[in-house]
């Protein structure tokens, strides 16, 4: 298991991830750019906890996944390839939340663009984690519990792999939304399939 | 058998170490939670116990850590057996104690999560209730991060048990706990709230709780409890362990030992750890308490510490005088109140005062979902002001931190009614120098009254420092001496190291430019050694004399912070002459006209740039020839992708400035281009979709009725019938809320069938709007526009 806490001015910020955040072309920048995102890294507390788990494909569809069996295509296409996955849970802590629950209630604009800088912010903290992590292994994209066929109830188990309630502060709600909301969870394959195993075949 | 009060703060008491880990030695399976090992190996929990007494603990802390009904169905079974084990494990021991374990539920509370108050009130009290007379000495409430948590479970444990209450919580290395709490503000709501010891355990080992102790020791008088684990986490070969052999763990252990009446150990300690732990420290004397003399009011994240500075209260969220929160606390228009909040906040307050009473209003209700919401948006503490004792009851209830509360006076009836909710809920209570015989004309007279109170409150156990006098002043108009009373008060009362409050406005009631007789009888009651004062401080008067008093009275090094406050003002020999009356000036992005201010999006200066034309122009004059042309014009750049979408929230909160200013001098109902509820459905947490829409629609002249977000299909419901609107607008972000939209339409369409619905949200398509019944559907804000425009006619 890997737990770290991460300086948000550690983080680097994807430029394309902010122009889809922001409803904005690349490169161009709301006036209150800067306001927002002094605000939210000094509020913000960046943290994940990775934990790896074994992978079996017992079908197409069906994968054991940290001892939970899921019934998911695209799950089993996107660790096509891996006998191992981490297990991700990434947030941004509860200063982030705060604040932005109070620009919610003062400034939708303030609201909006720390929105988004949140957004981008929680996704370098993924990419980061996974670096650290990860190092150099192959691995496969980031895949979310509520992408395609993997039900949002996933989210509960890798929480529980993570450890996340106790490391991190994350709980969930009835709907299955992490609190704080600013919080990733994901799997991700590593790819090293040992010859002769019964993955092979799922390559 | 002794009490363990008869102990506390005199001898040493040592709790146990880890359970989960030594467990898992004793045959706990991977798959199964600690507190299922009561049911299934009784004999492997009693064994643990055992080897802990044998070690030396005096207080083993029962498997219970996880048993509750959220957790667990058969929470109550597994909760007696515990207790059997561990009375068990106790038997023919003499002076030892079982704590009774309660651990986090493992949601998070409103309003961060989900969790209401009352409800984790209600889950905590099972598991007590199911303990009850099964043996233990004492509960224990620990591994808790957020201090919301931490007073729903003292409550229930207050309300269901009369056995004494630890409570230990989490912080991180930087002193903190998960939800923003210090350890200062962990001890002022603690020691208010009357729990018998406190402390730390978990997350950090015993030298970075070394670090941490010391505040916690200054902070309060109360017994202290350590339960650091041994060290850092560390996976070794596969296996998790910890950083700190028991040497090392002892060797910070003995430092803050003077200081710890209860020691013991989480984590990675071991029956090994807790008998050298013992062995290292038993020797070391426990310091008596001196009687630390803070007076402190917190939130959930802030302290106000009277006596250490002037403390200013914001007395803007009090509806005597002030028309647009009357309006806005009658109309259920929450947004205006954290509005208000979040601007003295800005300005500099310290506490914020909250009072809503009004005879239209059910005070109660009222005054919970004010203090909840304020607390959401804002880390100040608040000062919960009313003359309501079930108003007080429900806000300190619910109140996340040690409050304020306005007020006390010296009538047999205030004392009464009033000490028992601070003995409850904790708090620092305002004591008005009035009783059954009025006010006292003199200065003795009132200090009299003063010393009174404090001698009752002392019978229920309320610190004298949880006192704070206020004086009175009362309106030189009606008076004249009585500006002089007030100051020669709070003169006779600093000079007794009673510290003091003062509602400084109320001095120039009845006269004209009140501010001028405001401010200067504030400096005179600073002067004077007033402690903390309930001002505007929006007031530029005021704050200039709160800051060039700080200055004057030595707390402002190198006048730091009056240089900065100098330089946030607006420049001297500024000219504020009538902006230019051009309704397209040629620069159409002229920030010094209406127009210009809107289209650049400049709020500061919107609502004042039309407070100014108003002077010259009729209202619809302004509307139609600035604010309509300028929202046009920027919704023509946004089309044309000139400007996006942060640029047309910024213009759209600049309308929305001007329109209030506007709104100000017409009547409502000529004013409004259409009003509609608006909410997030049940379930869902996000908003910013639909604060979006609604900022929109303001700028544009709808009224809307913003219920947030998770909001129940009853809730939206009410608010029709309440208000009248004709048109709603749902929002759901995940496809787990959409079934909550669906019954919200359900609910209307039966309840209120000529109600129409409008949905949106990142989930919804017109498909599923079709599907679920809704009449409209706009995949953005600017659709959601004109599906009210085109739904009101205009």
């Amino acid at each position: 298991m890997i737990y770290e806490r991460i300086c948000a001015d550690e983080l680097v910020l994807s430029e394309a991830e902010l122009s889809a955040r922001l409803k904005m072309p690349v490169g161009t920048l709301p006036e209150n750019f800067e306001e927002c995102k002094s605000a939210l890294f000094a509020a913000a507390d960046p943290a994940f906890v990775a934990e790896r788990a074994r992978v079996r494909f017992l079908s197409d569809t069906k994968t054991e996944l940290g001892g939970r069996v899921l019934e998911s295509r695209a799950l089993s296409v996107a660790l096509a390839g891996c006998d191992e996955a981490l297990f991700l849970s990434a947030t941004l802590g509860f200063g982030a939340e705060r604040l932005l629950r109070r620009y919610a209630a003062s400034s939708p604009s303030l609201h909006f663009v720390t929105d988004a800088i949140a957004d981008a912010l929680v996704e370098a903290l993924c990419d980061a984690a996974e670096e650290r992590a990860l190092g150099a292994e192959e691995h496969t994209a980031r895949f979310s519990p509520g992408y395609a066929d993997l039900p949002l109830s996933f989210v509960k188990d890798i929480l529980e792999k993570t450890n996340a309630e106790k490391l991190l502060g994350v709980g969930l709600t009835d709907a299955y939304l992490a609190i704080p909301t600013k919080t990733v969870t994901a799997v991700i394959g590593i790819k090293t399939v040992s010859k002769g195993t019964e993955n092979e075949k799922y390559t | 058998m002794k009490n363990i009060l008869e102990i506390l703060g005199k001898e040493r008491l040592y709790f146990d170490g880890a359970t989960g880990t030594e467990l898992a030695k004793l045959g706990l399976l991977p798959t199964e939670s600690p507190e299922e090992m009561n049911l299934r190996a009784p004999e492997a929990v009693e064994a643990l116990h055992r080897a802990y007494f044998d070690a030396g603990a005096d207080i083993i802390k029962t498997n219970t850590f996880g048993a509750n009904c959220l957790k667990h169905e058969n929470y109550a079974e597994m909760i007696v057996a515990a207790l059997d084990s561990a009375s068990r494990a106790r038997a023919g021991r003499e002076g030892k104690f079982i704590a009774f374990d309660i651990g986090p539920t493992g949601k998070m509370l409103e309003p961060l999560g989900d969790l209401s108050f009352e409800g984790a009130v209600e889950i905590f009290a099972k598991s007590i209730r199911a303990a009850e007379g099964k043996g233990a000495d004492l509960i224990l409430i620990e591994t808790m991060s957020d201090t919301y948590e931490t007073k729903a479970a003292v409550i229930a444990a207050k309300e269901n048990s009369t056995l004494p209450i630890f409570v230990t919580n989490v912080y991180d290395a930087g002193a903190k706990m998960l939800t923003g709490a210090s350890p200062e503000v962990a001890a002022a709501l603690l020691e208010g709230l009357g729990v018998s010891a406190f402390g730390m355990n978990c997350s950090l080992g015993p030298d970075k709780m070394a670090e941490i102790l010391p505040r916690l020791a200054d902070a309060s008088d109360t017994p202290l409890i350590v339960n650091p684990n041994a060290g850092l986490p560390e996976v070794r070969d596969g296996v998790l362990s910890f950083t700190f052999s028991e040497e090392a763990f002892c060797s910070y252990m003995k430092e803050m030992a003077p200081h710890c009446a209860v020691m013991g150990g989480c984590c990675g300690t071991t029956p090994e750890y807790i008998k050298a732990l013992k062995a290292a420290t038993q020797g070391i004397p426990l310091l008596r308490k001196e009687g630390k003399g803070h007076t402190r009011v917190t939130s959930f994240a802030k302290t106000a510490e009277i006596g250490g500075g002037t403390v200013i209260i914001g007395e803007r969220l009090n509806p005597t005088g002030k028309k647009r929160l009357k309006e806005a606390l009658v109309g259920g228009n929450i947004s205006y109140i954290l509005e208000e909040a979040i601007k003295q906040q800005d300005a500099g307050a310290h506490v914020l005062d909250v009072n809503v009473g009004l005879p239209e209003i059910n005070e109660v209700e009222k005054m919970r979902e004010v203090v909840s919401a304020v607390q959401s948006v804002s880390d100040l503490p608040l000062q919960i002001d009313t003359a309501d004792p079930s108003a007080l009851a429900a806000a300190m209830r619910i109140y996340n931190g040690k409050p304020l509360v306005n007020s006390v006076n010296g009538s047999r009836e205030s004392m009464d009614a009033v000490f028992p909710l601070v003995k409850k809920y904790g708090g620092t209570v305002i004591a008005l120098t009035l009783d059954e015989g009025g006010i006292p004309a003199d200065a003795d007279g009132r200090l009299k009254i003063a010393r009174r109170i404090i001698k009752e409150a002392e019978k229920y156990g309320i610190s004298r420092k949880d006192i704070i006098v206020d004086p009175l002043a009362l309106a030189i108009s009606a008076q004249a001496d009585s500006a002089t009373v007030t100051l020669d008060t709070i003169r006779a009362l600093a000079k007794e190291g009673i510290h003091t409050s003062l509602g400084v406005s109320n001095i120039s009631f009845g006269l004209p430019r009140r501010e001028i007789i405001n401010s200067a009888f504030f400096a005179a009651a600073l002067t004077a050694g007033l402690d903390a004062a309930i001002i505007n401080p929006l007031s530029e008067a005021m704050m200039n004399v709160y800051f060039a008093n700080e200055a004057l009275a030595g707390r402002d090094p190198s006048c730091e912070t009056y240089v900065a406050y100098a330089a946030s003002l607006p420049e001297e020999n500024t000219q504020k002459g009538a902006p230019k009356n051009e309704k397209k000036s040629a620069a159409q992005d002229d920030p010094t006209n209406l127009f210009g201010a809107i289209v650049k999006g400049i709020r500061s200066s919107a609502r004042e740039l039309a407070e100014s034309l108003l002077k010259t122009e009729e209202p619809l004059s302004v509307i139609n020839g600035y604010i309509i042309p300028a929202l046009d014009e920027i919704g023509r750049r946004f089309e044309r992708s000139e400007i996006y979408l942060p640029a047309l929230l910024a213009s759209a909160e600049a309308a929305r400035e001007a329109f209030a200013a506007v709104k100000k001098r017409i009547p409502e109902e000529r004013s409004e281009a259409g009003a509609l509820v608006l909410a997030t459905v049940e379930g869902d947490m996000h908003d910013i979709g639909k604060n979006i829409v609604k900022v929109i629609l303001e700028s544009h002249g709808f009224r809307v009725y913003d219920l947030g977000r998770n909001v129940p299909a009853e809730k939206v419901l009410d608010k029709v019938n309440e208000t009248g609107a004709r048109l709603v607008g749902l929002s759901a972000l995940m496809t787990t809320t959409v079934p909550a939209m669906e019954k919200t339409i359900k609910l209307l369409r039966e309840k209120a069938p000529s109600v129409k619905v409008t949905v949106g949200g990142a989930v919804m398509n017109p498909d599923y709007a079709k599907m679920i019944g809704a009449d409209f559907y706009s995949a953005d804000a600017m659709g959601a526009l004109e599906v009210c425009k085109s739904f009101f006619g205009k």
